[in-house]
C-alpha cells in the first residue's frame, strides 16, 4: 500500500501538473429534483414518543406485522395506525437531530421507509372498513403524507399533493389542515409564482421557500438571483442542521444551474458561514482551494487542504484529503525548491494524527498509518541527504537538511541512527569532522550493535579532524599541537573504546592507541597495553615495532617484571626483532634485577624464583652471582638442602669464582654439621689446595685433622698434622702436634720417621713439659728398639739404650717430676731385663764339676740378678711393661728352675755335703718356683685388671694359654708397647 | 679387655628393663635402651627430633637425612652419635659426639657416647673420666652411671662400682641394672646376707633371679634355693636362651652335686659361674 502512496507522490505533477485538478468531495445534491420541500417542518409532524416507548411500539408493530402475514384477513385498529404515525414521527424527530451523512441517519432513514410502507399497507386495509368519514380523511392524509415523504421525484409529489386535495382537504381536523394548506399552497405557486404573501406569515420557513422560489424564477438575473440566496441564507441560522443542509443542496443547485460554466468557486452566491458547520459546505471549500491553487495561492491552498482534511465533517474523505495535502506540498517544495515545506507539512500531519489520538478517532488522518507517514518522510529525508552530501547544496541548505533530519529523529527515535549516520556524512561533507565525530560518537555511545562500526567512523572523523595519520607511525615521535591537545585526547578516548571492543588483537588499533598514549606522555599504559597484546598476538608487523619500542622502555624504567614477561614471551614465539640489545640481554638484566631488589626488600622467596630462573638461562653471563645469591637466600631461608647443593654446584662450577673461598668454608661447615664427613674432607681439602696460605690454614687443617680422624683415615692425618706442625707457631699447641704426629707415626705410620719429631720435642725444653719429655723418651727407646726381637738387639743399639738410659737419668734429675720419666726407664729396663744372661749347664758338667755348690750358687746368683732386672722394671712403670715384665720373669725363672734341677750332687757323698747342698737346693727351687707362680698370676691378673691395654692384654692371654715364647710375639710387635 | 667388653655384652644382653610403674621414674627411664651391654640415653633427643626409638641399627641415614634439613641441630647430632656407636663406627661416633659437646657441653647423652667410644677405643681411663663427667651433669642422668658402674665392676674398684650404683639406685629406685650391680658389688665383696636383700628388693626378672641363684649357689651355698631359682630361670618366658643356658647348666652341677655328694662339706669349688663372669676366683697375689 504504502508504495502506492509512493508513487503517488512520486509524481505529483502528473496529477497536479494538470490542466485541472479534480475536486476530491462531490457537491451536495438536493434529494429531488423540484422545489425545496421541507416536509418535516412544514407538516408539522411532532411525535410524542420517547426513545423507550419508540423501542416499545417497534416490537408491538413487529408483532402485529407478523400477525398480519400470516393471517391474511386480519383486521387493521385505527390504532395501529396511530401508532405507525407515531413512529414515523418520532423518526423524523430523530432524523431531524441527526448529523448530515452519519450511520445515524442512514439507519433512521432506512427505518422511516419501512415505516412509510407499512403505514401505507395498514391504511390501504384499513380504509375499507372505516365508517366515518373524518376518519377516512384523516387517515387517508396520513397515507399520502406518507407517499409524499417517499416520492422520489417533483412530479411524483405535484401528484400526491393534488390526491390530498382531493380526498382528505377538506374533512380533516385544524391541526392537520394548516401545514397541508401550506403544502397545496407552494406547489400551487410553482405554477402562479406568487409565494409572497408568505413572507408576512412570520415563519422563516415559509420566508425562505418563499425566496428560493424567487432565486429560482431569477435565474437569469444574476443579481437578483444572488440577492435570492443571500437572504434566504441569512434567514437560515434558526434552521435545524438537516434543513440548513437541504437549503444548501438547493442553493447549490440554483448556483450550478444559474452558472454552469466557468464558475468561481471562491464566491459562492450565499453566505457561507451560515452552513460553517455543515459538512455540505466542505465540497465547496475544497473547490475553493482549488481554485485558489490554479490561480496561484498555492500555499494558502495548501493551508486548506490540511483544514479540510482536519474537518471533523470531513471523516469519509480524510484520506484522501490528506493525501492532496501532501501532493500538493510536495508539488509545491518541488516547484520551489524548498524541501523546508513539505517537511513542515508532514510534521503538521504528525500533529494531526496526535490530535486525532487524543481525541480518540477511530481512524486518525482517515486511516493513514504512522508507519507509512514515517516511512513517507524518512525516504524525503535520506534523498535530502543525499543530496546534502554532494556539491549541489550550498552550505545553507545542507545546514537545513541537518536540522530537518535531527527534527525527524526527535519525532521518530527509531530512525535516529540512520538519519544520524547520514547527518555525519554531510557533516563530513561540509568538513566540519569533529561534528561528524561527535555524532558517530553518539552513535556508538547509543547504538551498540553498530557501535564498533561508528566508532572507526569518529575515530576516521576526529584524525581528519586533528590532522592525524590513518597508519600508525613508529619511527618518528608525535608531537600533538596545541590547538588540538582536547582532539588528540578525544581520539585517544575512541582508541581506547574500540580497543575494549575488540575481542581479538586488532594490532591496528593497538598501535594507533599505544602511540597516542605515548605522544600524551603515559608511555606505561602504552606498553602495558602492547605487552598484553602481544602475549596473544606477537607476530604481527606493528607487534614487532611494538616490542621494540618496549622493551627497551621497561629497561630504561626499570620495570623489570613486566620486562621479563616480555622477553620470556618474545623468546618462546621466537619473534624476529631488531632491537638495541640481543633479546636474552634483557630477560637477563630482568631476572637479575628482580633477583636483587627481591632480596632488597626481604622477598627471599621470589628473589629464589628469579635468581633460579636465571641461572636455567643459557648464555647467561652473571651467573655465579646468582648462584651464589641463591646459596645466601636458601640459607636465610633455611632450605639446607638446596643451600649445600647449590653451594656444592658453585664449588664445583667456580673454582674461579669470587666467593669461591667463603663457599667453600661454608660447604664444608655444612658438611661438618650434617655428618658428611667425606664432603667436608674434599671442602677443606679443596681450600687448602687453593688457598694455602691463608689465615685460616690452621684451623682448617685442625678441622681436617679431626674429620679424618672421624674417617679413620690415618695416613691424611699424619699428613695434615705434620704440614700443620710445619706451620705451626712454636708454643705448646706445636707440641701436641708433635706428640699426635708421634703417636700416628707409631700406631699407623713408619715410627722411624717419628724420631724427627721426637727430638723435637726433647729439644722444646721451653713448651714440653716432663710428662711431654718421658713420652718422648720412651719413644725414643722404642725406636731404638725397633722391630726386631729383644734377644737379637746388636751391640750398637744396646750401646745407644744405654747413652738414652744416661740421658734420660739426667733429665730426671733436672725435672721437677721425676715420676714421668719412669716409663721410659722402665722400657729401658724391661730391654735390659729380657736380655739378662741365661746361665745353662749340661749333666756332664754338673758330673765333671768339683765344686757342685758354688755351680748352684752362681745359677742362683745369676737368677737372681736376671730376676731383679725384671721387677726394676715394675718398680719403675706398674703397667703394660711390668706385666710384660712379670710374664718374663716367670719364664725366665723357669729357666733357672729346670737348670737348678739340673744340678744334683751324688748320694754317695758324705751326707755333710749333701745334706747343706740339698737343701740350699731345695730353697733355691722353692724360692725359683714361688717368683715363677707369683710373676704368673699377677700379670694375668693385671690383665684382667684392665690395667693394660686391650693388645697388651690379648698378647699375655694368648701366651698363657697357648704357652708360647713371649719373647717371638711381643718382640715382634714392639708398637704394641707405644700405647 | 676383650673379656671385660664380653662380660658387659654377656651380662646385658640379658637385661631387659620392665615398665615403672611409677611415672617419674618412667620417665627417667623411658629414654634408656641397652646396645651390646651399654646404656644409651636418647629418649629426650629422640623426642625433639621426632624420630622413633627403635632399630637403631639403621637409623644413621635417616637422622642422617633430617640433618641435612637441620645442620648442627643438637638433638639429631646427638642422636647420629648415638647411632654410629651403635652401628660401631666408633671414630665417627667419637667425632659426633664432640661436635654435639662443642654445641652444648652439658649434653649429657653426648658426653655418655663419648665416654663409650673412648671405652672402645682402649682409652678407659678417659672413657671413665667423661662417664663420670656425664653421670654428674644431672641428677636424672642414669645411663652413664649405669655404664661406668658395671666398667668398675670389671676393674675390681667394687667399692666405687658400689658407691655409683647406690647412685643410680636413689636416682631411679625400680631400675633393675642398678639393683643387679648393686647386689652384684655387694657378693663381690662377700657380703651375701646384703646381695640377697637387694636382689629381693628389687623388682625380679630372669636376670636378678639368676643372680641371685648364683649367691645361693656359691655364697650361702644353700644349694635347694639356688636349684629353685635356677629352675624358675630355665622356664622362664622373658629369659634369653643364653640365660636359661646358664640356668639349666648351673642346676645340672647342682643335681650332680647332691646326687654323687662330691665335696658336699664345703660346697663344691666349681665357681666357673661367676669365673667367667666377674673373674671372681682370680686370685689377688702381691708380690711384696
Amino acid at each position: 500500500m504504502k508504495y502506492v502512496y509512493i508513487a503517488l507522490l512520486a509524481s505529483p505533477l502528473l496529477l497536479i501538473g494538470s490542466s485541472s485538478i479534480k475536486p476530491i468531495m462531490p457537491l451536495v445534491q438536493p434529494k429531488t429534483g423540484g422545489l425545496p420541500l421541507m416536509p418535516q417542518a412544514l407538516l408539522g409532524i411532532n411525535s410524542s414518543l420517547t426513545a423507550k416507548e419508540a423501542r416499545k411500539t417497534e416490537r408491538w408493530l413487529a408483532k402485529q406485522y407478523k400477525k398480519m402475514a400470516k393471517e391474511f384477513n386480519l383486521p387493521i385498529s385505527l390504532d395501529m395506525v396511530d401508532k405507525q404515525l407515531d413512529l414515523q414521527r418520532y423518526y423524523l424527530q430523530v432524523l431531524r437531530k441527526t448529523t448530515v451523512n452519519s450511520e445515524k441517519e442512514q439507519a433512521i432513514v432506512k427505518k422511516l421507509h419501512a415505516s412509510q410502507n407499512r403505514l401505507q399497507q395498514f391504511i390501504n386495509r384499513m380504509l375499507p372498513h372505516l365508517g366515518d368519514k373524518k376518519d377516512v380523511a384523516k387517515v387517508t392524509y396520513h397515507k399520502h403524507v406518507a407517499r409524499y415523504l417517499l416520492a422520489t421525484s417533483n412530479h411524483q409529489q405535484r401528484k400526491i399533493v393534488q390526491d390530498i386535495r382531493r380526498d382528505s382537504y377538506r374533512l380533516l381536523p385544524p391541526a392537520l389542515k394548516r401545514p397541508a394548506t401550506l403544502l397545496l399552497t407552494v406547489h400551487k405557486a410553482e405554477k402562479t409564482k406568487q409565494l409572497r404573501n408568505f413572507q408576512l406569515s412570520g415563519s422563516p420557513h415559509v420566508a425562505i421557500v418563499a425566496y428560493l422560489h424567487d432565486a429560482r424564477l431569477n435565474l437569469k438575473s444574476k443579481t437578483k438571483f444572488s440577492s435570492m440566496l443571500h437572504r434566504a441564507s441569512k434567514l437560515a441560522i434558526t434552521l435545524t442542521p438537516r434543513e440548513k443542509s437541504e437549503l444548501l443542496a438547493y442553493s447549490v443547485s440554483l448556483w450550478r444551474k444559474q452558472a454552469s460554466k466557468a464558475q468561481n468557486w471562491n464566491t459562492p452566491p450565499f453566505e457561507l458561514n451560515v452552513f460553517r458547520s455543515l459538512p455540505d459546505v466542505l465540497p465547496l471549500i475544497e473547490r475553493s482551494a482549488l481554485s485558489d491553487w490554479s490561480h496561484g495561492h498555492k500555499k494558502r491552498a495548501v493551508r486548506m487542504y490540511r483544514k479540510l482534511a482536519r474537518d471533523k465533517h470531513s471523516s469519509h474523505y480524510r484520506k484522501q484529503l490528506y493525501m492532496r495535502y501532501l501532493r500538493l506540498a510536495k508539488t509545491f517544495y518541488t516547484e520551489a525548491n524548498n524541501s523546508r515545506f513539505y517537511d513542515d507539512a508532514l510534521h503538521q500531519l504528525y500533529v494531526d494524527f496526535r490530535a486525532d489520538k487524543a481525541k480518540k478517532r477511530t481512524a486518525p488522518l482517515g486511516g493513514i498509518t504512522m508507519a507509512q507517514l514515517q516511512e513517507l518522510h524518512f525516504t524525503f529525508m535520506m534523498k535530502e541527504l543525499a543530496q546534502a552530501k554532494t556539491t549541489a547544496y550550498t552550505k545553507e541548505a545542507k545546514q537545513q537538511t541537518i536540522a530537518m533530519a535531527k527534527k525527524l529523529a526527535l519525532t521518530f527515535p527509531k530512525l535516529k541512527e540512520p538519519l544520524y549516520a547520514e547527518i555525519a556524512l554531510v557533516y563530513a561533507s561540509m568538513r566540519l569532522y569533529d561534528k561528524s565525530a561527535a555524532v558517530y560518537l553518539m552513535l556508538s555511545n547509543n547504538y551498540t550493535k553498530k557501535n564498533a562500526f561508528y566508532l572507526r567512523s569518529a575515530i576516521r572523523m576526529q584524525s581528519l579532524y586533528v590532522s592525524y595519520p590513518a597508519q600508525p607511525v613508529f619511527t618518528k615521535s608525535l608531537v600533538i599541537p596545541a590547538k588540538h591537545i582536547t582532539g588528540f585526547a578525544k581520539l585517544t578516548q575512541m582508541y581506547a573504546r574500540l580497543d575494549k571492543l575488540q575481542t581479538k588483537v586488532d594490532w591496528h588499533i593497538k598501535s594507533h592507541y599505544g602511540l597516542l598514549l605515548i605522544a600524551a606522555k603515559q608511555e606505561e599504559r602504552a606498553v602495558a597495553l602492547w605487552t598484553m597484546a602481544l602475549a596473544q598476538n606477537p607476530t604481527h608487523n606493528y607487534a614487532k615495532l611494538a616490542a621494540t619500542y618496549a622493551l627497551p622502555w621497561l629497561e630504561t624504567h626499570k620495570k623489570w617484571a613486566k620486562l621479563e614477561r616480555l622477553a620470556i614471551l618474545l623468546t618462546k614465539r621466537k619473534v624476529a626483532l631488531t632491537l638495541p640489545k640481543p633479546l636474552h640481554v634483557y630477560l637477563e638484566m630482568a631476572l637479575m634485577q628482580q633477583g636483587i631488589n627481591a632480596e632488597r626488600v626481604g622477598n627471599n622467596a621470589l628473589a629464589i624464583v628469579k635468581f633460579l630462573a636465571y641461572v636455567k638461562l643459557n648464555k647467561a653471563p652473571q651467573k655465579e652471582f646468582a648462584i651464589y645469591r641463591l646459596t645466601r637466600l636458601y640459607k636465610k631461608e633455611k632450605m639446607y638442602v638446596k643451600f649445600y647443593d647449590t653451594l656444592f654446584n658453585y664449588v664445583r662450577t667456580y673454582p674461579q669464582g669470587k666467593h669461591y673461598r667463603r663457599s667453600l668454608l661454608e660447604a664444608g661447615q655444612y658438611a661438618t654439621m650434617t655428618a658428611e664427613v667425606e664432603h667436608a674432607i674434599y671442602f677443606y681439602r679443596t681450600f687448602l689446595k687453593k688457598y694455602p696460605y691463608s689465615a685460616k690454614e690452621i684451623s682448617i687443617r685442625k678441622k681436617l685433622i679431626s674429620l679424618f680422624k672421624a674417617r679413620g683415615d690415618a695416613h691424611s692425618m699424619l699428613t695434615e698434622l705434620k704440614l700443620l706442625f710445619k706451620t705451626s707457631a712454636h708454643d705448646k699447641n706445636k707440641l701436641h702436634l708433635a706428640q699426635e704426629i708421634v703417636a700416628l707415626e707409631f700406631e699407623h705410620g713408619v715410627p722411624s720417621n717419628a724420631l724427627a719429631t721426637i727430638n723435637w720435642i726433647l729439644a722444646a725444653n721451653d713448651v714440653a713439659n716432663d710428662k711431654a719429655r718421658g713420652k718422648a723418651y720412651y719413644k725414643k727407646a722404642a725406636l731404638l728398639i725397633g722391630s726386631r726381637a729383644f734377644s737379637n738387639l746388636d751391640p750398637d743399639t744396646f750401646a745407644d739404650l744405654k747413652a738414652l738410659k744416661q740421658e734420660i737419668r739426667s733429665a730426671q734429675a733436672k725435672s721437677s717430676k721425676p715420676l714421668h720419666y719412669n716409663s721410659a726407664l722402665a722400657l729401658v729396663a724391661l730391654v735390659n731385663a729380657t736380655t739378662s744372661p741365661r746361665t745353662s749347664v749340661t749333666i756332664d758338667a754338673v758330673k765333671r764339676s768339683s765344686d757342685i755348690t758354688s755351680m748352684m750358687r752362681n745359677l742362683v746368683r745369676n737368677y737372681s740378678s736376671g730376676r731383679d732386672k725384671h721387677l726394676q722394671v715394675c718398680k719403675l712403670d706398674n703397667s703394660s711393661l711390668c706385666v710384660q715384665a712379670l710374664y718374663r720373669l716367670a719364664r725366665f725363672a723357669e729357666h733357672y728352675l729346670a737348670e737348678v734341677e739340673k744340678v744334683v750332687i751324688a748320694d754317695s757323698l758324705e751326707q755333710s755335703i749333701t745334706k747343706p747342698f740339698n737343701a740350699e737346693k731345695q730353697k733355691a727351687l722353692k724360692h725359683i718356683r714361688n717368683t715363677i707362680v707369683q710373676a704368673h698370676n699377677k700379670s694375668i691378673t693385671m690383665v684382667k685388671q684392665g690395667l693394660v691395654t686391650s693388645l697388651v692384654a690379648d698378647q699375655v692371654t694368648w701366651m698363657e694359654k697357648n704357652d708360647l715364647d713371649f719373647q717371638d710375639i711381643g718382640a715382634s710387635t714392639y708398637f704394641q708397647l707405644s700405647i | 679387655m676383650k673379656y671385660l667388653l664380653l662380660s658387659v655384652f654377656l651380662l646385658t644382653s640379658c637385661v631387659t628393663l620392665l615398665q615403672s610403674r611409677n611415672a617419674s621414674h618412667s620417665e627417667k627411664l623411658a629414654g634408656i635402651t641397652t646396645v651390646r651391654g651399654t646404656w644409651l640415653q636418647f629418649g629426650y633427643h629422640a623426642r625433639k627430633a621426632g624420630i622413633p626409638m627403635s632399630r637403631w641399627e639403621e637409623a644413621s641415614p635417616k637422622i642422617k637425612a633430617k640433618l641435612k634439613n637441620k645442620p648442627g641441630n643438637e638433638h639429631l647430632s646427638t642422636l647420629l652419635a648415638g647411632a654410629l656407636y651403635v652401628e660401631r663406627k666408633y671414630q665417627q661416633a667419637y667425632y659426633q659426639a664432640k661436635l654435639v659437646l662443642k654445641l652444648n657441653p652439658n649434653n649429657r647423652s653426648a658426653r655418655n657416647i663419648l665416654g663409650l667410644c673412648l671405652l672402645a677405643q682402649g682409652k678407659t681411663e678417659q672413657a671413665n673420666a667423661e662417664l663420670m663427667r656425664a653421670f654428674k651433669t644431672s641428677n636424672h642422668e642414669i645411663a652413664s652411671g649405669l655404664n661406668l658402674g658395671f666398667i668398675y665392676l670389671q676393674q675390681r674398684h667394687i667399692e666405687a662400682a658400689k658407691d655409683i650404683f647406690l647412685q643410680v639406685q636413689a636416682r631411679c629406685p625400680t631400675c633393675q641394672d642398678a639393683a643387679l650391680g648393686l647386689g652384684i658389688s655387694y657378693y663381690l665383696q662377700k657380703d651375701y646376707t646384703t646381695a640377697i636383700s637387694t636382689f629381693k628388693k628389687s623388682k625380679k626378672n630372669a636376670n636378678i633371679l639368676y643372680h641371685l641363684g648364683l649367691v645361693y649357689r656359691y655364697g650361702q651355698v644353700d644349694l635347694d634355693k639356688a636349684a629353685k631359682l635356677f629352675t624358675t630361670v630355665s622356664r622362664s618366658r622373658s629369659a634369653s636362651s643364653e640365660l636359661k643356658r646358664k640356668a639349666i647348666s648351673e642346676k645340672a652341677n647342682i643335681d650332680n652335686m647332691q646326687m654323687f655328694r662330691y665335696d658336699s662339706d664345703s660346697g663344691g669349688n666349681n665357681k666357673d659361674g661367676f669365673k667367667h663372669l666377674y673373674l671372681l676366683n682370680a686370685p689377688q697375689h702381691d708380690f711384696d
